[in-house]
């Protein structure tokens, strides 16, 4: 008896311990990069606010896809591998893609940069199915997706700790801290 | 296996009778285990530790946002330890059921380390909950009492009706539903077996839901798949049956399925099968051994005919839809399947009351009834509005709830 009790505990707690270490691993230890981000709701009581990231629209073009007025911003990327199902229909294939998982290529943008200016904010240049080897990959879940092309992904976290001295609706700088696997954390907020 | 009521009763008329002596009596009785005998105060016990349980959880999340991250960590940590410690020094002692309590206790209470680990973190990922169900299950099938069994097949279903519609499938439940099974087949209990039975239905639910998310009738032909290979383990000969399969949920799964897919048929969809978000195959071949489960007892013994015929009509919707989605899913192929699910129903209504004949069960003879009133809803639903239909479906309900009627005050 003793030894099954033993052992459940060591599986129980074990458990619990490397859940720990997988989530505060990209913390630990990924590439630092930054990222542009609005801040949403803010609750004073927690400290945290939701934010969304100006990574998180991207829009591709190719067959079947029926371009819009271009009036909701969104990032034009390129495609590595087939992420918009190649479906006749493309209010079918923006259904399809829905909740699928896809890593976001992230490059700084060469222009605007100087020894002397603060570095600025990655965007995104490509979408991939799978993390493209060499490159900063962001993994997130698509959350909508439109048959003009234009999809949502989830990037994590969903709710942030407020910086000091910032009011809600706030474009803020987030660092982040990924890992070549797309798992990426916000390690702090600045203005 | 667990002493009837009826057995004390009616062995008591027969010592009265003459019929066996005393002693007979008591060797009758003693080879099964009465409910009665299982002390309350042992019932009591498990849901004070559980209360206390939800009482810590509640204390935690009392002020849970102003904790610092370390202080929750610690407490996360620390209950679930000082638990499992505390089991060890009571299985030392030789104090058996202290020990079990505690170790349900501290499997409970590492659910806080996930909670926690995912509220400091912001984890985007679903799958992070799968490891406190994973937890809870390894430390059932080590350690298993029926409580502990009970609550790690509730909190498995929670996580896999959390993940539907989010690929990948739930595959990890091809682990964890073998613990769960281990852990009935060692402590047996009907409660723990019914919600390790509902856990398999589910699963199989949240498979088809993650793989095809748009396609909605196939999902409730892998419920029927899962529904008739429970039914057929349910049934199988003592010898054969694993412990956790229980008829009734099994019953209850087979008839919402059959509800399910009468219903499906109004919005008629046609969604091909490579429409999948995750890879269609795994799937499949899990639908396959639901079937073969289901299937095979009919062809090696001919027994449990209810379920395979279930079986082939599942098995036979989901080769036409592999073959052609038209075949399944298009506007010529909607009555077609419509009468052969609603068929079904009704024969597996009829089915149930002639087992509740046999076996003089009123809760079998209640699953007879409530297929016929699915069959009768349905049909009534699906007509839209057409009078004339509903009345026919309701004519046709009505001529089969007297029939039934008149044949369990017959058998009675």
């Amino acid at each position: 008896m003793t030894g099954r009790i033993l052992l459940a505990a060591l599986v129980t707690l074990g458990l619990g311990a490397g859940t720990l270490v997988y989530e505060a691993w990209p913390a630990w230890y990924g590439q630092e990069i930054t990222l542009q981000g609005l801040l949403g709701s803010m609750n004073k009581r927690t400290g945290r606010a939701s934010i969304e990231f100006m990574a998180q629209s991207v829009r591709v073009e190719g067959p079947g896809i029926v371009p819009d007025d271009l009036l909701v911003p969104a990032y034009l990327v390129r495609q590595i591998d087939t992420v918009w199902p190649t479906s006749e229909d493309p209010v079918h294939s923006a259904a399809l893609l829905q909740r699928r998982v896809v890593y976001v290529q992230m490059e700084r943008p060469s222009e605007g940069v100087g020894p002397s200016q603060p570095a600025a904010p990655y965007i995104p240049v490509s979408v991939s199915r799978t993390p493209v080897s060499g490159a900063i990959n962001l993994r997130g879940r698509v959350i909508k997706a439109e048959p003009t092309g234009r999809f949502v992904i989830a990037l994590a976290p969903p709710l942030v700790p407020i910086p000091a001295g910032v009011d809600e609706s706030a474009f803020v700088t987030a660092v982040l801290r990924v890992l070549p696997s797309g798992r990426h954390a916000v390690v702090r907020l600045r203005q | 296996m667990r002493r009837p009521a009826w057995l004390d009763r009616e062995s008591e008329a027969w010592l009265r009778d003459g019929l066996i002596t005393a002693d007979q009596r008591a060797a009758i009785l003693n080879r099964y285990f009465a409910l009665h005998e299982r002390s309350a105060a042992a019932v009591l016990t498990w849901l004070a530790v559980l209360t206390g349980g939800v009482g810590l959880v509640l204390l935690a999340g009392w002020n849970w946002d102003l904790i610092p991250p370390v202080t929750k960590l610690s407490a996360a940590f620390g209950v679930p330890t000082l638990a499992f410690m505390g089991a060890l020094v009571a299985g030392r002692g030789g104090r058996d059921l202290w020990a079990r309590r505690l170790v349900f206790l501290g499997a409970v209470a590492a659910g806080g380390i996930f909670l926690a680990v995912t509220d400091i973190y912001q984890s985007p990922e679903p799958g992070l909950s799968v490891w406190w169900p994973v937890a809870l299950c390894v430390s059932a099938a080590l350690v298993p009492s029926a409580f502990l069994t009970s609550v790690a097949a509730g909190v498995t279903i929670a996580w896999l009706v959390a993940s539907v519609g989010s690929a990948p499938p739930p595959w990890m439940f091809l682990a964890l539903g073998p613990l769960l099974a281990l852990a009935v087949e060692q402590v047996p209990d009907r409660t723990a077996g019914a919600v390790v039975t509902a856990a398999v239905a589910v699963w199989a639910y949240s498979v088809a839901s993650d793989t095809w998310p748009d396609a909605n009738p196939v999902l409730f032909v892998m419920v029927l798949l899962a529904g008739a290979a429970l039914d057929a383990w349910a049934h199988a000969p003592d010898d054969r049956r694993p412990a956790f399969a229980r008829p009734i949920p099994a019953a209850i799964f087979l008839l919402a399925s059959l509800g399910f897919l009468q219903m499906a048929y109004g919005p008629v969809r046609s969604n091909p099968w490579t429409d999948a978000v995750a890879s269609p195959w795994p799937a499949i071949v899990l639908a396959l051994g639901f079937g073969a489960v289901a299937i095979w007892p009919a062809l090696s013994r001919r027994r449990s005919l209810r379920s395979a015929a279930l079986a082939a009509l599942g098995l036979t919707w989901l080769g036409a839809w592999l073959i052609d989605p038209a075949a399944v899913g298009g506007p010529a192929a909607r009555w077609p399947w419509t009468i052969a699910f609603g068929a079904a129903t009704v024969l597996v209504g009829v089915s149930f009351v002639r087992q509740a004949s046999r076996e003089r069960s009123a809760a079998r003879f209640a699953l007879g009834v409530i297929a016929v009133l699915i069959f009768v809803v349905t049909r009534a639903i699906d007509a839209q509005g057409a009078l004339w239909p509903s009345a026919i479906a309701l004519f046709a309900g009505a001529a089969l709830l007297a029939w039934l009627g008149r044949t369990w005050s017959r058998r009675s």
